[in-house]
């Protein structure tokens, strides 16, 4: 599925920006919560008339962090992005890199990825998103009742210096535990 | 499982480490395996339980700033310990089954004993081996309960290492059948890029500022290795779990079972149990009655043992890691020895309960890294 399409926002992601679910931070926070779906997703968008994206299908995954968008295009080509690169999008709002990111986001973010780029999980996907009735319904019986129901929470750590802290065994022998 | 993963087992300096042979264990000596581990578990509970209740901290090996989690950790967390393996001398052809130690923290064998096992069986006899897969079975169906019991967590779990490969491979069992539990989140980091707070939990973060909780972690450090090595990460685990932030697995009480010292009050508590070896804190127990094992109270992998003979005399020793541990003697025991000169020494998996057995086998008088697993298959002998 891998795109003839050069993808030339990574430039934009090597800058370092990268979205973070919406939340704004407050000066000296200590913790902050958003719910967010414990599975990720694959939605698959397909180009149903020049730039306009329907969802064509949607499948949930145990790891969040390998969450796909695949879209396909009236021309055939296929393109996929990861999470990190739909957050990008849709900061950039479809402006500098690729020209299909708005329409893409649109689609893809009408339906359940909607949840892990920062909707509420009390506003559902609208079935106008999908190609069609039938897939709406399939779709939401199946993969979207598992994300209504298994949420959890993604907590930022307020790394409060004297009593967090990360590194350990850095450094240590190679030699395993198991006895 | 990946099959480029299960090669490391027999690539390099482990070429030779998977048998190419089959033991044969009757239906017998299987059960008394497994009822035996039952049993003795039981048994060492019962002591840890007495080494926590008369303060003997220092003689097991806790540091003082263990103390507070150890004695948290065996009131309360006994339904966390999900994984220990029994190691035992004798056991087949009428040699009796005694227990060399219990590696209740942190063990290994998994991908040998669940998945390389059966397969080898099938090619050498073209037989099954009924435990190993029972052995994966209840670990889904432990997690599945843990995941009952705390209903006020969220099904989130974080395996760690240090990233060695037999560890990071061990753990993979594991994570799988967390998933197939109902886990919806199950991941492995290693211990370097885990975040530990102490009033909120065990993160990791996963790209810049996007942070993931676990609310159970599964590691393949051990306690010791913790205390004795991370005291500031002592510090932190202990109000993580005595705050009820996270669980971790296996829980702070297995280093008392894991400690060799605890075989010391196992035999003193049991003394007529036939698969409990002698054991003491002197050697005195020993000189002109039996040949005798120093081992250190903290140590694997075979390394820093002694073995000396009824006139105290020394057989063999080992350096390693362990040296500067205080020490215990235990009797020596009776060893399966083959034709070839190798000594067998199964171990009996426990996973709240004993289930699956992994044998393994070297020439000489200890098992060390060099040791080989031996798949044996069980028949039914008169």
């Amino acid at each position: 599925m891998n795109s003839t399409k050069k993808k030339n926002y990574f430039l934009l992601l090597s800058a370092g920006v990268i979205v973070v679910l919406g939340i704004s931070s407050c000066s000296g926070s200590t913790e902050q919560s958003v719910e967010l779906p414990a599975q990720g997703l694959i939605t698959t968008v397909t180009e149903v008339q020049p730039k306009e994206f329907k969802i064509e299908d949607e499948t949930s995954i145990p790891d969040t962090s390998a969450s796909l968008i695949i879209a396909k295009y009236l021309d055939g080509k296929v393109d996929t992005f990861t999470l990190a690169e739909a957050r990008l999008m849709q900061q950039q709002g479809g402006n500098g890199g690729h020209s299909m990111a708005g329409p893409i986001m649109t689609a893809a973010g009408a339906g359940l990825l909607g949840y892990m780029l920062g909707r509420s999980m009390s506003r559902p996907p609208v079935p106008s998103a999908y190609t069609n009735q039938q897939t709406y319904n399939r779709v939401n019986q199946t993969t979207g009742s598992r994300f209504n129901t298994g949420s959890t929470k993604a907590t930022r750590p307020s790394m409060n210096s004297s009593r967090s802290s990360r590194g350990f065994g850095g450094g240590r022998s190679s030699r395993g535990f198991g006895g | 499982m990946n099959r480029n993963a299960l090669n490391w087992y027999q690539v390099g300096h482990n070429a030779d480490y998977l048998a190419s042979q089959c033991l044969e264990l009757s239906a017998f000596e299987m059960r008394e395996m497994l009822s035996t581990s039952d049993n003795l578990y039981g048994r060492l509970m019962e002591a840890a339980r007495w080494v926590a209740e008369n303060n003997l901290w220092e003689k097991v090996g806790v540091p003082s700033a263990a103390i507070p989690l150890l004695s948290y950790s065996i009131r309360q967390e006994a339904d966390l310990h999900l994984l220990g393996r029994f190691d035992y001398a004798g056991g087949m052809d009428g040699f009796p089954l005694k227990l060399l130690e219990f590696n209740a923290d942190t063990c290994s064998l998994l991908p040998e004993t669940i998945l390389m096992q059966p397969e080898m069986a099938r090619r050498i006899q073209g037989t099954e081996v009924p435990a190993s897969w029972q052995l994966y079975k209840q670990f889904v169906r432990q997690f599945r309960q843990l995941l009952e019991q705390h209903r006020d967590k969220e099904p989130t779990l974080l395996l760690s290492s240090l990233g060695y490969e037999e560890d990071v491979l061990n753990l993979e069992i594991v994570r799988k059948a967390a998933l197939e539990a109902g886990f919806q989140i199950a991941q492995q980091v290693d211990l370097p890029n885990v975040i530990f707070s102490a009033d909120e939990g065990i993160f990791v973060e996963l790209r810049p500022d996007e942070f993931q909780r676990y609310d159970f972690w599964f590691k393949m450090v051990p306690w010791d290795f913790i205390c004795h090595e991370e005291p500031d990460l002592l510090d932190l685990l202990t109000s993580i779990i005595t705050g009820g932030h996270a669980l971790v697995i296996n829980p702070a009480f297995t280093m008392l079972l894991q400690s060799k010292a605890l075989l010391v009050y196992l035999y003193e508590n049991n003394p007529m149990h036939p698969a409990v070896l002698p054991a003491s804190f002197t050697k005195a127990a020993f000189e002109q009655k039996s040949a005798y094992v120093e081992k250190p109270i903290i140590g694997r992998m075979g390394e820093n043992i002694a073995i000396y003979d009824q006139h105290a005399q020394l057989l063999f020793e080992n350096d390693g890691d362990y040296g500067d541990f205080p020490t215990i003697f235990q009797e020596k025991a009776d060893i399966n020895f083959d034709q070839r000169g190798r000594g067998y020494q199964p171990g009996v998996f426990w996973v709240q309960g004993a289930c699956g057995i992994g044998i393994r086998r070297q020439e000489g008088l200890l098992l060390d890294d060099d040791a080989q697993f031996v798949t044996h298959t069980v028949v039914d002998r008169t």
